[in-house]
């Protein structure tokens, strides 16, 4: 890849696009994670293309190659597991797609209720505010993998949900409000040691995962 | 999200709930399940998002002060009191409530000791405290 195109394409005009365009994703459907990769490798390309052809629209570019990569990777996801007749449907269009300001869409899906609080903060200052994991635990003063950790959210939480409003996200993950909540809120979160138990094999934690949400 | 100091001691505060003897006199193995057991605690609240930093210290300690203009340091590293605290090591975590600080402290203390007996060891918890907002 060449080195130098970051001085020539406004990294910070970038950054700012980020979220709306993944938003957009989101809301047509798209698993959280794959289209955060797929908005990743868009701008990969971004870098490398747009000084020598700056786009018309740098959002719509970003969207249309992040799409196309997506679409790459399920083609490829599909073939390996030999279900393409089924994995190739795109995700209907929803009627309501460009109006209004999707990032707000994304703020709700970040702050979805299943999650911590300290989760929803994380993953919103992520996704919606486009800052670095390193830049958000510096400004918490946690390490960086406990940021990692907390902004581990939607796909622990809900992966494979759709979500398509807030009313219907809080109701994909109704039974499994309780339990992913860490700390006073629902049944034991810590594991407890019983007298007389083997000290050099700890107890494995119960209930370790955040979210109960499965496809 | 408070966060929280969970201080071990090598000696000071209440009345052990079950007396053992210094570590240097425990089998080996009961050490080794002790120290991975602390490990452990570490992983999980990195896991849970809450970890921020643990320590061991050793038990020497040495106390210093300002010796005045144009004056050395004072130090003394003893003798001391048998009975004054000497802090061991810590967790510090970022949780969401002091019932959750109490919570893992009590795992903490839950930790085992000689015979892989759990040590109930006294926990002292202590809440950082954060500079008071500006601009309100």
């Amino acid at each position: 890849m060449s080195g130098e195109p970051t001085d020539r394409v406004e990294e910070s005009e970038l950054r700012a696009l980020v979220p709306r365009v993944l938003a957009g994703l989101v809301r047509r459907g798209e698993d959280f994670d794959a289209a955060e990769d797929a908005l990743q490798e868009a701008l990969v390309e971004a870098l490398r293309v747009w000084p020598e052809r700056p786009p018309q629209d740098p959002r719509a570019w970003l969207s249309t190659v992040a799409t196309r990569r997506l679409i790459d990777a399920r083609r490829s996801d599909a073939a390996r597991r030999g279900r393409e007749d089924t994995l190739h449907e795109r995700p209907e269009p929803p009627p309501t797609t460009e109006t209004g300001d999707d990032t707000l869409f994304l703020l709700f899906c970040c702050c979805h209720p299943s999650l911590a609080p300290a989760s929803q903060v994380a993953l919103t200052l992520r996704a919606v505010g486009g800052l670095t994991t390193r830049e958000i635990a510096d400004a918490f003063y946690v390490p960086e993998a406990t940021m990692a950790q907390r902004s581990a959210g939607p796909s622990a939480a809900c992966a494979g949900a759709a979500w398509t409003s807030p009313a219907t996200s809080r109701s994909c993950c109704a039974s499994c409000t309780s339990s992913t909540r860490p700390g006073t809120q629902g049944g034991p979160t810590w594991p407890r040691r019983r007298s007389g138990s083997p000290a050099n094999s700890p107890s494995p934690p119960r209930n370790r995962r955040r979210g109960g949400c499965s496809r | 999200m408070p966060k929280y100091l969970l201080l071990k001691h090598y000696r000071g505060g209440p009345e052990p709930h079950r007396p053992v003897p210094p570590m240097d006199q425990w089998a080996p193995e009961d050490v080794e399940a002790h120290i991975a057991f602390q490990r452990h605690v570490a992983e999980l609240l990195e896991k849970r998002g809450e970890y921020v930093d643990a320590r061991a210290l050793v038990p020497a300690r040495t106390w210093v002060r300002y010796g005045g203009p144009d004056a050395a340091p004072v130090t003394t590293d003893g003798p001391h009191p048998e009975t004054s605290d000497l802090v061991a090591g810590w967790f510090m975590i970022d949780v969401e409530s002091y019932e959750r600080a109490l919570e893992i402290a009590a795992y903490v203390s839950s930790e085992p000791g000689p015979g892989a007996e759990p040590l109930y060891e006294w926990i002292d918890v202590r809440e950082v405290m954060t500079a008071p907002a500006s601009g309100v």
